[in-house]
């Protein structure tokens, strides 16, 4: 066998048997999520989540929010999550040295006081300017961390730090959380009885359109515009199947920085958040559960299918351009830091699934789709397609890729039913139609851009400007 | 032309069975969109139907909750014909169930006890019965709860013998059912349950205890020592929410529990049941305690404490772990004059982190 002859060989057969075991994950993945999210439902059913608001037993739970610049919109987002359905519970807005008035406007808004308070240096991070709490009993719940600007990953460390109950919930401040979600989140940790649960997502939905009023989400519609509709279906493909699915077999890597519940304690003993990564939520995830699985100390990530948060979709492909960049910089550096759990047995699910499908399928997905167009372009010039073979492969990757968005739409459908108009379940299948032609290219070629910037040693964050609910705009975190 | 090895030959697609897939996958996408916008409609269709259905159910509970039982005669609530009709209707009866079981849950007397009346007149209580034999855990467990909310104690023997059942569900709904029958009696589930009883079902039975007439059972005292750890545990939850400051000596023993959940559980309970022993007791079982535990044991010497814990919780500022100093600062500052005096006077009270640990304990009691 001569060069060319390896390289057509694997040209044809390896994307052949690349592409099947894709197909054959999808497949497993929507088995496995629909087994999932039944058994959540129906046990759900029997709950009664209010029990848990006035019980003195509540476990407690401190919410961070890192904010940067959000001076538009921080006194409403922080009046929307101090009127929280939850009764052990302490709220920390970390004020990430920024450089507009939010600081000013936290402090006259609450009517707060800079307080002696120490914090404990269980995770190193960069200085901390002041503690602030209000003098008025109503916002008693209320703490406002000044300290220098060090990123997302810093400010939630310092949180983490200044935090005095068992769990963290770490958000995006700009977020909408629903009244009841902490409730729902702290079942996971009070159900289990054998492992211990060190982590527990949410559901993040896209807010784009939907009427927010005082901070609240009141009713629900499907995005208008063509990009933040396709991020809807991406997201309900991602959380309703990928996220259900691997929780089904305990096999998480990843709890989206938006919304998740953490156990303080191992947090702490795994050193807390990563700033060297702006993958810092999935890098955590990934070291927890490497530290669980090197104690050998039984455990469980678990996620809730449960629309909980409610976010801003970038709208624009410059801005989602930059957030794909970043997400595809994070994943290839938290599984560059934890290489050594790859086909590792000693990690068990976690090194022999959980990390090769993410190497093999997440990471490697686009670089690979990106070499076959290339290789198929020189191909096609030097004549050596076969068309009719081109175009049945092309038909059926891209119809069971169609498939699969409109098995996650019944999903949704059968499920939460949250566009429940026929004309929104349309919108979304034309969204799921189009999407390969229009929206994934885009993703491909972003995540591209992610690798080589990662090989120029870019790590910044960029700026992710945001329209904000009520129309003003924000900048979120960036680290300077 | 490459030739490939025979199991690799064998995998490389023929694109007239490519083409065959994917008129698969598109015949089943179609079927899939169909269903969703069928879907819909039915459910837009049903969601109105109910609605009817709901207020034609609320004339019926209505009737019935004001109904009043005719002397010599065995009491039975009229309904409509068209109630009547509607009740050969399965969706309806299901229905019709889930309504008498949010009524009873607010209403008590004889309005509850003639829902519970309606409930045998339409037969419903073997509709409960049939799920309660069903193999299928969610059913099995809808049917306990059913027959628990209406009341059903003469179902109590089979509801019972599903409190140590496999299936978690099922198990934390037959306790929910026994303890919603029999109050304090039912706890004697805690016996024979071999399953751990998790933290949200402790919850959810204290809750449903809170709402009981009537006291502990007077041999509490053996939950203290089953071998079963979560038993402990929600005995000792139990010893503090009803104040058996009798099993004050018990609960004392359960700080040397193998287990340090338990130990935990012991330490929040004594503050509840304190006696003068208690600090004590706290401070000779401090040293063999994990970091929650010697926490949770100074934050009772800052509520129970006095002077004489002063010389105890001053050790404790030396400790490497902050929180433990930040924990001893505070229940120094509580146990009030010497506390504060100890503190002061500590030979590192100027230094870093001492220094700023008591200025917030400080700033803390006088907020």
């Amino acid at each position: 066998m001569n060069g060319s002859a390896i390289f057509s060989f694997f040209l044809n057969y390896g994307l052949w048997i690349y592409s099947v075991a894709l197909l054959l994950s999808h497949l497993l993945i929507a088995l496995l999520a629909i087994l999932e999210v039944r058994r959540y439902r129906r046990s759900a059913s029997f709950t009664d989540y209010s029990m848990l608001a006035s019980s003195p037993q509540a476990p407690g739970m401190s919410i961070l929010a890192p904010a940067y610049n959000e001076g538009a919109t921080i006194v409403e987002n922080v009046r929307s999550l101090l009127s929280i359905h939850y009764r052990n519970l302490e709220l920390i807005v970390i004020n990430d040295g920024s450089k507009d008035d939010s600081l000013s406007k936290l402090i006259s808004a609450y009517q707060l006081r800079k307080m002696d308070f120490f914090v404990s240096p269980a995770i190193p991070t960069k200085e901390i300017r002041g503690v602030y709490r209000s003098t008025q009993p109503v916002f008693h719940k209320l703490i406002v961390v000044d300290k220098v600007n060090g990123g997302k990953a810093d400010a939630l460390n310092v949180g983490i730090n200044v935090s005095s109950k068992e769990y963290v919930v770490c958000i995006d401040v700009d977020c909408i959380i629903e009244q009841d979600a902490l409730l729902k989140m702290a079942k996971p940790f009070l159900d289990s009885t054998g492992k211990r649960i060190i982590a527990s997502g949410g559901v993040v939905r896209i807010a784009n359109s939907c009427e927010i009023r005082n901070g609240r989400l009141v009713k629900v519609h499907l995005p208008e515009s063509f990009l933040p509709r396709a991020q809807t279906l991406e997201y309900i493909r991602a959380f309703l199947l990928g996220r259900m699915a691997w929780s089904r077999i305990n096999a998480l890597l990843l709890i989206s920085g938006a919304f998740g519940a953490f156990d303080k304690e191992i947090v702490i003993a795994c050193g807390g958040y990563n700033h060297a990564t702006v993958g810092e939520d999935m890098e955590l995830v990934v070291r927890m559960r490497r530290y669980m699985e090197e104690k050998k100390i039984p455990y469980k990530v678990t996620y809730i299918p449960d629309p909980l948060c409610w976010t801003e979709a970038p709208s624009t492909y410059k801005i989602l351009g930059r957030q794909r960049n970043r997400w595809t910089r994070g994943t290839i550096e938290t599984l560059s830091i934890h290489r050594k759990m790859c086909f590792n047995p000693r990690y068990r699910i976690l090194g022999m699934l959980s990390y090769p499908y993410w190497l093999l399928f997440e990471l490697m997905a686009p670089l690979v789709e990106f070499t076959g167009i290339v290789c198929m372009l020189i191909a096609a010039a030097l004549g050596y397609v076969n068309w009719t073979m081109f175009f049945a492969l092309l038909g059926f990757i891209l119809s069971f890729g169609i498939l699969y968005s409109i098995f996650a739409i019944l999903m949704e459908v059968l499920t939460y039913n949250q566009y429940n108009k026929s004309s929104d379940i349309l919108r979304l299948t034309l969204t799921a139609i189009l999407e390969p032609f229009i929206f994934h290219p885009f993703i491909v070629w972003s995540a591209i851009r992610g690798n080589i910037d990662l090989l120029r040693k870019k790590n910044s964050w960029g700026e992710m400007s945001r329209q904000g609910f009520a129309g003003k705009k924000s900048t979120a975190h960036a680290k300077t | 032309m490459l030739q490939l090895p025979l199991h690799v030959s064998t995998l490389v697609p023929n694109p007239h069975y490519l083409l065959l897939a994917m008129a698969v996958v598109v015949g089943t996408l179609s079927l899939i969109i169909a269903f969703m916008l069928i879907y819909l409609l039915w459910k837009n269709q049903q969601g109105r139907k109910q609605k009817e259905w709901q207020q034609q159910l609320a004339v019926a509970l209505q009737r019935a909750i004001y109904f009043e039982t005719p002397e010599n005669s065995p009491p039975v609530i009229p309904l409509t014909f068209r109630t009547i009709r509607l009740l050969k209707k399965p969706a309806f009866r299901q229905l019709m169930i889930d309504e008498l079981l949010q009524a009873k849950k607010a209403f008590t007397g004889t309005a509850a006890d003639n829902l519970v009346t309606l409930f045998h007149q339409l037969r419903l209580d073997e509709l409960s019965l049939q799920k309660l034999r069903s193999r299928k855990w969610h059913l099995k467990a809808r049917g306990i709860q059913e027959l628990a909310v209406m009341h059903q104690q003469q179902h109590t023997k089979r509801i019972y013998r599903l409190t140590n059942a496999h299936h978690e569900l099922v198990r934390m709904e037959a306790q929910s059912a026994i303890v919603q029958l029999h109050g304090f009696e039912g706890l004697r589930f805690l016996d024979i349950v071999d399953h751990p009883i998790s933290e949200w079902q402790q919850i959810k039975l204290l809750r449903l205890l809170s709402r009981t007439p009537g006291a502990l059972p007077e041999n509490t005292d053996r939950w203290l020592s089953s071998p079963n750890d979560s038993v402990v545990i929600f005995a000792l939850k139990l010893v503090a929410e009803h104040q058996q400051q009798l099993l004050h000596g018990q609960v004392a023993t359960c700080l040397d529990h193998p287990h340090p959940l338990v130990r935990l559980q012991a330490v929040r309970c004594l503050k509840d049941i304190y006696t003068d022993d208690t600090s004590a007791v706290l401070e000779k079982a401090y040293d063999a305690q994990t970091l929650a535990c010697k926490l949770a044991i100074l934050e009772t010497l800052g509520h129970i404490g006095s002077e004489n814990n002063c010389i105890f919780l001053s050790q404790q500022l030396v400790h490497p772990d902050n929180s433990l100093k930040l924990a001893a600062a505070r229940a120094l500052v509580k146990t009030g004059g010497k506390g504060l005096q100890c503190l002061q006077e500590y030979p590192q009270a100027y230094m870093y982190p001492l220094n700023e640990i008591i200025q917030q304990a400080k700033t803390e009691h006088t907020v």
